[in-house]
């Protein structure tokens, strides 16, 4: 079992997170910060679907995690929960990672998708963080988390919201079959 | 009043969508609003440079009206970073001011642009501003394409309407009376898929790879 984590902890509270799943981790878990402001945004230009199929066109250290990433059995993706969606820094490394799915569009749960690139999908989990977050911003989130699932068709994702110093069983199911793997 | 038309496309101007939106909506709000002042603003999608004339004229504006499209179920990452920013530059002494937006997705259901509607109406309400409208769109991967076909035309009919609905809304004191439209142009979904699908392989083709490649996995260990 090979397991990801993606996060993007600008802050003492990502930072509190960040040392929990750290501190409770095996060596089988490998760990990506992808805060960084001189990464280019996605393009739009569609290259990594017709220009290079699979690959977005930047080479910048992103290619790296997405193979990380892509051949993961579990990925974690961190993030502050930020007007209840996504960091800007979390979207655009997900923006850029459209080349993991294929350009062509079929049905899915009754709605227009992508179909997966890859036979063989993580199982994701999606974190996000803050305090004093309303239930309407963390209602939101968890559903964005849903539609990632959708677009992903990975039948699988988890998403919570969690608070700093709160409860963080979420990372547990996240780690628990990493310490195994590490027994 | 000054109005500010922002797209929050990557591509710009040169964009399949959020351009052409923006150009149509202005002509709706002209037919009424003649004396509105209208400005355009691109959002630069590198953060490199001063962010401060680009802050600058968002500030000056009494109307915000943005267009872009769906990324990943929400906003394009630099439209994030630039409402960060101003969330960033917000002064006490900053300005309300009314928001609307266009939010268009490539897929055919208008209603998976939901969700990055609401991430705009969050952003609003935690910076004072008042969150007016917002149009979420199927099928917006080819307006620019379709930008010949007249507004008023039996395919563009629901999206007129919706136009209509932010135009009206600009100067109105209660309430606006429907917060969300979702609309599309009037086309079969399973046509629109068809068409989508057809094309990519031949683009692939185009860039001197076999079609098959488009399946290429290079992660794959």
């Amino acid at each position: 079992m090979k397991y990801t984590v993606i996060y993007d902890c600008p802050d003492s509270q990502g930072q509190d997170i960040l040392d929990y799943l750290m501190k409770n981790s095996s060596d089988k878990v490998r760990f990506f910060n992808i805060a960084d402001e001189e990464r280019q945004p996605c393009a739009g230009c569609f290259g990594c679907w017709i220009k290079t199929p699979g690959a977005c066109i930047y080479k910048d250290g992103l290619d790296a995690v997405q193979r990380e990433d892509f051949g993961s059995d579990r990925v974690l993706f961190l993030c502050p929960v930020t007007w209840g969606g996504y960091s800007p820094a979390l979207k655009l490394y997900l923006d850029r990672s459209i080349c993991r799915v294929l350009p062509f569009l079929v049905s899915h749960r009754g709605e227009t998708h992508h179909p997966p690139r890859y036979e063989h999908n993580p199982q994701l989990f999606l974190a996000g963080y803050g305090s004093s977050l309303s239930t309407e911003e963390s209602e939101l989130f968890k559903k964005i988390g849903e539609n990632l699932d959708d677009n992903l068709s990975s039948n699988s994702l988890n998403t919570a919201v969690l608070s700093v110093g709160g409860d963080y069983s979420f990372l547990d199911g996240f780690l628990n079959d990493a310490m195994e793997a590490a027994s | 009043m000054k109005i500010l038309f922002i797209n929050g496309s990557p591509r710009g101007e040169k964009g399949s969508s959020s351009f052409p939106i923006l150009k149509d909506l202005a002509g709706v709000i002209t037919e009424v609003h003649e004396n509105f002042e209208q400005n355009f603003l691109t959002l630069p999608r590198s953060m490199k440079g001063d962010p401060a004339p680009v802050l600058k004229q968002m500030e000056e504006a009494d109307i915000w009206v943005f267009a872009m499209p769906l990324y990943v179920d929400t906003l394009p990452s630099h439209v994030l970073r630039w409402l960060m920013e101003y969330q960033k530059s917000r002064t006490p002494e900053s300005l309300s001011r009314r928001v609307y937006a266009v939010v268009n997705s490539g897929f055919p259901e208008p209603e998976q642009n939901r969700e990055a509607l609401k991430v705009l109406e969050l952003f609003c309400r935690q910076n004072g501003l008042e969150w007016r409208i917002g149009i979420g769109m199927g099928m917006g991967e080819p307006y620019k394409q379709m930008v010949q076909v007249p507004l008023k035309s039996f395919f563009k009919s629901d999206i007129l309407r919706a136009y209509e609905a932010v135009r009206d809304d600009l100067n109105r004191e209660s309430l606006p009376e429907k917060p969300l439209c979702f609309v599309r142009m009037r086309w079969p979904v399973w046509l629109y898929r068809i068409q989508g699908n057809m094309g990519w392989p031949m683009r692939v083709k185009q860039n001197g790879m076999k079609k098959s490649e488009i399946y290429a996995r290079p992660y794959v260990l």
